[in-house]
């Protein structure tokens, strides 16, 4: 009866470490890399900000020509093999979310569809001049 | 059962079952332990890579002119960091640091095995790379350099440049605005002009037909400034490059040295005048030589040949100086060289550091970075050695 005790916990130890092993997350996880594609997101959004071309093509009185100029900035200054999907949001006075012109948007839509892999990042800004006029970018990035 | 022929059995599986937990367990756990090896790596680099860009360094202004030299000698580095110390904002990093990292900068540079031992990554290897925003090649996609240059003769008063624009994966880029200036040479006579702006067709190509004042010129310096959506990379093209044999143009700060040639001529030179080509894509006017601005190319045993402070220079944003030099040895010539970012600020890629090693299972981290006004991506691959 000894012996059968004795493999039983054996087996029981064994196939406790195996559970361990298969369930514990491992470190390498998509969800680093979605943060890098974060923090590259808000660095070339502010970037282009502090060189007054997010501010001027967001708030472009043309609308289309804004944005197709913002799609050109935004593909020479992330890495190539980063595929975005950009939204810019307009805010009424009465804290209403509407969307201005088209999603700007460069890539493969399959690259969008695990959301594990696709970082957001959300950028507001204020104003193009004197008065308060804010926008909010709402940009997500997805590796090739 | 006989108990002794139960022991027996009890230790045999016992027994098995340890030797295939010592061989298995491991092989199961060599993934996560590379998983962990990976994001220890990963976290390194992520230092590291904020400690490049984010940090001055100290001293805040060590690539500039420390103990009242534009000699630059690595021990003057006591932190590492490429950041600005004039401006605040994130990622914009000092260009006379970053060019402290230009292994061909005659006026010193911060060796990669000194850096490492200063950012304490015995044991790591790491290559820094400036990328610019896109490429700008011959119209047959070839790299522009001094013997694949864009300029063609049509005639003898006549100049022509052709060249792509396109994307670093290779797609070309249309409505790329292309402006400039040309800068030329003949005999006695200098002259300098705008070139007509232009946007690339839609193959990403751009051609456009100078007219020249002087004929024949016998050199010519183009600088053609290529944005994408106001996102601009700086070319210098050249029928000549005389740089080799006159003077090597470096800016310090404010000060701009001119140094060495690789084989200098051996000859009197005088500087006529100097203009400053802005990353904006404007031309200023910067100085008017004097009957004291001269030197020897060869003779002189000094290092630096001349140089001279501009107070307020870097608040131009230089991207290039044009010289018009004016040689009097073999009957006085009018000379016409630029710098003095040919190896970084231009539509190169820019890299220090060690040779990624393949399958290493480097981890690469990327930024996007202001030099000059300019945007360029940066990237940092790190690696256990």
């Amino acid at each position: 009866m000894r012996v059968v005790e004795t493999i039983l916990a054996s087996i029981v130890i064994m196939v406790t470490l195996t559970f361990v092993n298969s369930v514990v997350i491992p470190p390498y996880s998509p969800r680093y890399e979605a943060t890098e594609l974060e923090k590259l997101g808000y660095n070339v959004l502010h970037n282009l900000e502090a060189r007054g071309i997010l501010t001027r093509y967001v708030y472009d009185p043309d609308i289309a020509k804004g944005q197709s100029l913002l799609r050109s900035a935004l593909m020479v200054s992330l890495p190539s093999d980063v595929y975005f999907n950009l939204t810019i949001y307009r805010l009424d006075e009465y804290g209403g979310l509407h969307m201005e012109g088209q999603n700007i948007f460069y890539g493969d839509p399959e690259a969008f569809q695990n959301p594990k892999l696709v970082s957001t990042v959300t950028y507001v800004l204020a104003s193009s001049g004197d008065y308060y006029d804010p926008r909010i970018l709402v940009l997500q990035l997805a590796r090739r | 059962m006989n108990p002794v022929f139960d022991h027996i059995l009890a230790m045999v599986v016992v027994s098995v079952m340890f030797i295939s937990a010592v061989v298995i367990l491991p092989q199961m756990n060599a993934g996560n332990f590379k998983a962990v090896e990976q994001q220890q790596l990963r976290n390194i680099a992520l230092n590291l890579f904020n400690a490049m860009l984010l940090d001055t360094g100290y001293p805040v202004d060590w690539g500039s002119r420390v103990n009242r030299t534009f000699y630059f000698y690595p021990s003057v580095v006591e932190r590492f960091g490429l950041a600005s110390y004039m401006d605040p904002t994130l990622y914009v990093l000092d260009p006379d640091k970053v060019q402290r990292l230009n292994i061909y900068n005659p006026l010193g540079y911060l060796p990669y095995e000194y850096l490492k031992s200063i950012l304490n990554l015995q044991g790591y290897g790491f290559s820094f790379r400036l990328v610019p925003p896109f490429n700008v090649t011959n119209v047959n996609g070839t790299k522009i350099d001094e013997k694949h240059t864009p300029l063609s003769y049509v005639d003898s008063t006549t100049l022509k440049y052709a060249l792509k624009v396109v994307h670093l994966d290779g797609r070309p880029i249309p409505n790329a605005k292309v402006e400039g200036f040309i800068f030329y040479s003949k005999g006695k006579d200098f002259s300098l002009g705008p070139l007509s702006p232009t946007v690339t067709n839609a193959s990403g190509i751009c051609s456009q037909i100078i007219r020249l004042t002087l004929s024949s010129p016998d050199y010519v310096m183009v600088i053609l400034r290529i944005s994408v959506a106001d996102v601009a990379a700086i070319l210098v093209t050249m029928g000549r490059d005389a740089s080799v044999y006159v003077a090597d143009i470096n800016v310090v700060g404010d000060t701009v040295v001119l140094t060495k040639a690789k084989n200098p001529s051996n000859e009197d030179v005088k500087i006529v005048s100097i203009y400053v080509y802005t990353t904006d894509g404007e031309t200023v006017s910067l100085y008017n030589g004097t009957k004291d601005d001269h030197f020897n190319t060869g003779k002189s045993p000094r290092f630096a040949l001349w140089n001279k402070t501009f107070d307020g220079l870097r608040d131009l944003n230089p991207a290039i100086l044009i010289f018009d030099f004016s040689a009097v040895e073999g009957g006085r010539r009018e000379i016409v060289v630029a710098g003095p970012y040919k190896n970084l600020l231009s539509y190169n890629v820019f890299e220090y550091g060690g040779k990624v090693p393949v399958g290493s299972g480097a981890v690469k981290l990327q930024r996007n970075v202001l030099i000059e006004n300019m945007i360029y991506t940066a990237e940092l691959w790190v690696w256990k050695e």
